[in-house]
């Protein structure tokens, strides 16, 4: 025993002293390991859910009046096309519903042939059943536009009927013709629901003839109301009838946590050996590692920050893989009306803005242990990483770090830079329309309380911008406070208060990361009001053009006009047992929190 | 006393109502969107139009505050927007299991802290007080989250005497029916509290010691246990009453951060969640049963430091 102690004081002073168990990016594996190992069959992989976004919700389609997570999302319903997890592809073919759509030539009628997928009551998956979810989408956004987080007012759903015209076989007909990977990406979004089971306005009731709106909307009623009682989730029939690999046998409401078992019906892919799977909620990410490090959970996400802890998890007996999430891009927004210090005039000359994009070193963030400690990658565009819409310049900076170019770029616009001082435009002729003579270059740059490296890349950005005697005034915000403040979308009266702003990352549809509502003229989500003829109409190209390749063309203009200045994308950390194994695509779509636990197995 | 009470009891009523003006009128200025905090920076303008109209939140405070009270007359404090639950089912939830960490939490720091305190007294200045005075101040300094951290990493991980996880039961009685499980819970709550409870015992013991009905015990040749136990116990733990009376809200927190590192879902996590996500009702719930946990401790204390204390009475 006294030896054992002497162990732990010795662990506890090197916790002390070094903060952890140790572990630099190098220890993190880059792809996901090869399937190992003879299968068996049986058991149960025990999976940690993110802190905080413990469900509440089965209905797949919560109300904005209840903001709900929803369980196990694509496990008990999977969606007519399922997305990848892989970002290299919109959709995995694979376990989708349906065969992908083949247009007209006016690409105004998509037709859609079902793969015969069966329900858990042996029922086949039909093309009524699309018609029947899509009917209660709409149904939804006709009580709300708020029903439906990805709604834009106008679009998908909106202008589209879709019509059964055989068991297998489905019509879409567009009042608006799409680009086919943007109408997709779009139903990769649309869970497929039982029709014959659920369409019904109350417990016992007649079944109803759902493509009436007033039907879909009593129905739609009905069935939210439903998922209202979270102590039914697990016995209420109605949750039962499932098309995905499984069915719910037991949800905790005071926590959040829940179990699934296998749907023997299911007939996609995956080897199905599993037995069960929890789903086990958490209070905290410190909660999470503690479990982690006590061997009792099997498979979880990390965050970057906690890259000391690897080689204590290697130890254990666990795989790290790390990489950035698919189609997210960390940036400071640029808010092109802010006029203090003339600032408006500034940031409207694009060589300010490759100036400053050339002070950003993102090798150096990536590698510095107090912002991102090696787990990083660089970044420059709004694609992400291993988009298969990648930019033209490919992965090698449009504008790379070197403040001597940067500083370069100013003298030669007629700006009087002087290290450490107050840099000055000395001839506004040279500097640009609206600038003038003897303004200085200064301004606000909000940066979100959490999480730390936020911070920490902020504070290297401004000391990088003070060597060429640029001011950057450092504001922390609470992330709230900015999500309520910081848009001149919806708060024009704050535009003044913020030139820049760091929020942390931004998530576009990996499979689609098309900048519709981001980056267009009047998009809703265009916080900083950068407008751009030329890159609109590339949006309007992606968004609803005939060529499936315009994001990239799209990606392309944004990575090289910087609507936004580019930052490094931290990894995500994906860890599990290496007594589990699984396809490497099964691991890597835990980046963008897709699960796929019928492809898992236990290995001897 | 009956006025006493009576007065008490308007008094409690005025602040509480208080309470919630103030805070119902700070929580709704610091955003002028709950929408947005909830459905997120991308939604569209439409959408969160229609979230504020569906919550009435595009009406004026006054009829929102109004409306407010009427549903508290009616018992109902209203329904979590994202926990998707009402927020009186979410405490009672969650309230038994917290309230009882706190209190063997509490009960165990007092079983220490007691007749350390009284020891330290008594051996004034000596190596054992000034040890445990020492050690008193290196354990306030730490925190609880370090001070949780590293016994997981000591009796959970290396000597895996304990779980690093606590119950995960629904039962408020947990720590009685799965103790290993609570054992680093309760022990990092109850390390918090020891430190301060001692050394106001081992004043309030000095004080006493001092006395004169002390030497009058003396010199009647009463036992020093006798003494101890009898006479500078009861009167050296008033002080010792007031203070665990102020401390009854923190049932109401919830020990915040043993609940997040032990993974124990309480009312602290509830509270953070709800602080995170601007989540009115919930927040507005636990401020007022903050206030009147804060109202209802003090006055117990006052009561229980009379019915201790024979020479106070209770007046208005």
């Amino acid at each position: 025993m006294r030896g054992r102690i002497s162990t732990a004081l010795v662990v506890l002073l090197a916790t002390a002293a070094c903060g952890g168990g140790g572990g630099t990016a190098d220890d993190i594996a880059k792809t996901p390991p090869k399937q190992t190992g003879v299968p068996k069959n049986g058991g149960t992989a025990v999976v940690a859910l993110t802190p905080g976004l413990s469900p509440n919700y089965i209905y797949p389609y919560p109300p904005a009046s209840a903001s709900g997570t929803v369980i196990a999302r694509g496990q008990l319903w999977r969606s007519l096309y399922r997305p990848s997890g892989a970002g290299d592809q919109i959709v995995d073919t694979g376990p989708s519903l349906a065969e992908l759509p083949v247009y007209s030539q006016d690409r105004k009628t998509a037709t859609i042939r079902m793969k015969g997928y069966k329900w858990s009551s042996g029922r086949p998956v039909t093309a009524d059943d699309v018609v029947f979810s899509l009917d209660l989408l709409k149904a939804a956004l006709a009580g709300s536009p708020a029903n439906w987080s990805f709604y834009t007012p106008g679009q998908f759903p909106d202008g589209i009927s879709a019509k059964a015209t055989a068991t297998d076989t489905l019509s879409l007909t567009l009042d608006t013709a799409y680009n086919p990977s943007y109408l997709l990406s779009m139903l990769s979004l649309l869970y497929i629901m039982p029709s014959a089971e659920w369409n019904i306005a109350r417990t016992g009731g007649p079944h109803l003839d759902f493509t009436q709106p007033r039907n879909a909307k009593a129905i739609y009623d009905h069935l939210t109301k439903e998922s209202s009682d979270q102590k039914s989730f697990a016995t209420n029939p109605l949750w039962q009838v499932v098309n995905g690999p499984f069915r719910l046998k037991a949800f905790d409401p005071t926590t959040g946590s829940f179990s699934l078992v296998a749907n023997k019906a299911y007939s996609g892919p995956g080897e199905k050996r599993l037995d069960q799977v929890d789903f086990k909620a958490f209070t905290s990410a410190a909660a999470v590692l503690n479990q982690f490090k006590a061997g009792n959970l099997t498979v979880g996400t990390l965050d970057s920050g906690f890259i000391s802890q690897v080689g204590a998890l290697k130890t254990k007996g666990y795989n790290v893989y790390g990489a950035p999430a698919p189609a997210r891009f960390d940036s400071l927004t640029i808010n092109f009306k802010n006029t203090v210090n003339g600032f408006d005039k500034v940031i409207a000359q694009p060589y300010v803005r490759q100036a400053l994009q050339r002070l950003i070193d993102q090798k150096g963030y990536i590698a510095g242990r107090g912002i991102y400690g090696g787990a990083g990658s660089e970044n420059y565009s709004t694609a992400g990483a291993d988009s298969p819409y990648p930019p033209a310049f490919g992965s090698t900076a449009p504008y790379a770090y070197d403040p001597e170019a940067a500083r370069k770029l100013l003298a030669d616009h007629g700006w009087k830079v002087v290290p450490d001082g107050a840099t000055t435009c000395e001839k506004p002729a040279l500097c640009g329309s609206g600038i003038q003579q003897g303004q200085a270059f200064r301004f606000t740059l909000a940066s979100a309380d959490t999480p730390k490296y936020v911070g920490a890349r902020d504070v290297a950005f401004a000391s990088a911008a003070k060597k060429l005697g640029i001011q950057v005034d450092l504001v922390t915000k609470s992330l709230n406070y900015m999500y309520a403040n910081y848009g001149n979308s919806f708060a024009p009266a704050k535009a003044n208060e913020w030139a820049m702003q760091d929020y942390g990352p931004l998530y576009l549809a990996a499979g689609y990361p098309s900048s519709n509502t981001v980056f267009n003229t009047d998009g809703s989500f265009n916080l900083g009001s950068y407008a751009d003829p030329a890159a609109d109409k590339l949006i309007n190209a992606s968004t609803f053009g005939a060529d499936s390749k315009a994001l990239s063309a799209e990606v392309t203009a944004l990575g090289k006009d910087l609507p936004a200045l580019f930052l490094p994308t931290p990894n995500t950390l994906v860890v599990w047992k290496n007594t589990l194994s699984g396809p490497g695509s099964s691991f890597q779509a835990l980046l963008s929190s897709l699960y796929a636990p019928e492809q898992w197995y236990f290995h001897s | 006393m009956a006025r006493y009470l009576l007065h008490r009891l308007v008094v409690s009523v005025l602040v509480l109502l208080g309470i919630s003006a103030v805070v119902f009128l700070l929580l709704h200025t610091v955003s002028a969107s709950p929408g947005r905090i909830v459905l997120g920076q991308r939604a569209s303008p439409q959408a969160v139009a229609a979230f504020n109209h569906d919550h009435g939140f595009d009406r004026s405070l006054i009829t929102q505050y109004l409306s407010y009270l009427g549903q508290l007359l009616h018992g109902d404090l209203g329904r979590s927007y994202t926990l998707n639950e009402n927020v009186g089912t979410l405490l009672a939830q969650n309230s038994g299991r917290s309230a009882m960490l706190s209190a063997a939490g509490m009960l165990l720091a007092l079983a220490v802290a007691v007749p350390l305190g009284i020891l330290q007294a008594v051996r004034r200045n000596s190596i054992a007080d000034r040890a445990a005075t020492a050690a008193s101040y290196v354990l306030y300094a730490t925190t609880s989250f370090l001070l949780g951290l590293l016994l997981i990493a000591v009796f959970s991980q290396t000597l895996q005497i304990f779980p690093a996880e606590a119950s995960q039961s629904h039962s408020p009685w947990v720590v009685f029916t799965d103790p290993r499980a609570m054992a680093l819970p309760v022990i990092t709550l109850a390390c918090g509290s020891v430190t301060v409870f001692a050394q106001y015992q081992r004043s309030s013991a000095l004080d006493q010691l001092g006395q004169d009905y002390i030497r009058v015990a003396r010199a009647k040749g009463l036992p020093e246990r006798l003494i101890l136990l009898r006479h500078l116990l009861r009167n050296s733990s008033l002080p010792l009453i007031t203070l665990v009376g102020t401390l009854v809200p923190t049932v109401l927190a919830g020990n915040l951060i043993v609940e997040s590192l032990f993974n124990y879902p309480g009312l602290g996590l509830l509270f953070l969640n709800s602080l995170q996500r601007e989540d009115y009702p919930l927040l507005l719930a636990y401020t007022l049963i903050g206030g009147f946990l804060t109202v209802a401790g003090s006055f117990l204390a006052d009561i229980l430091v009379a019915a201790a204390d024979r020479r106070i009475e209770l007046r208005k």
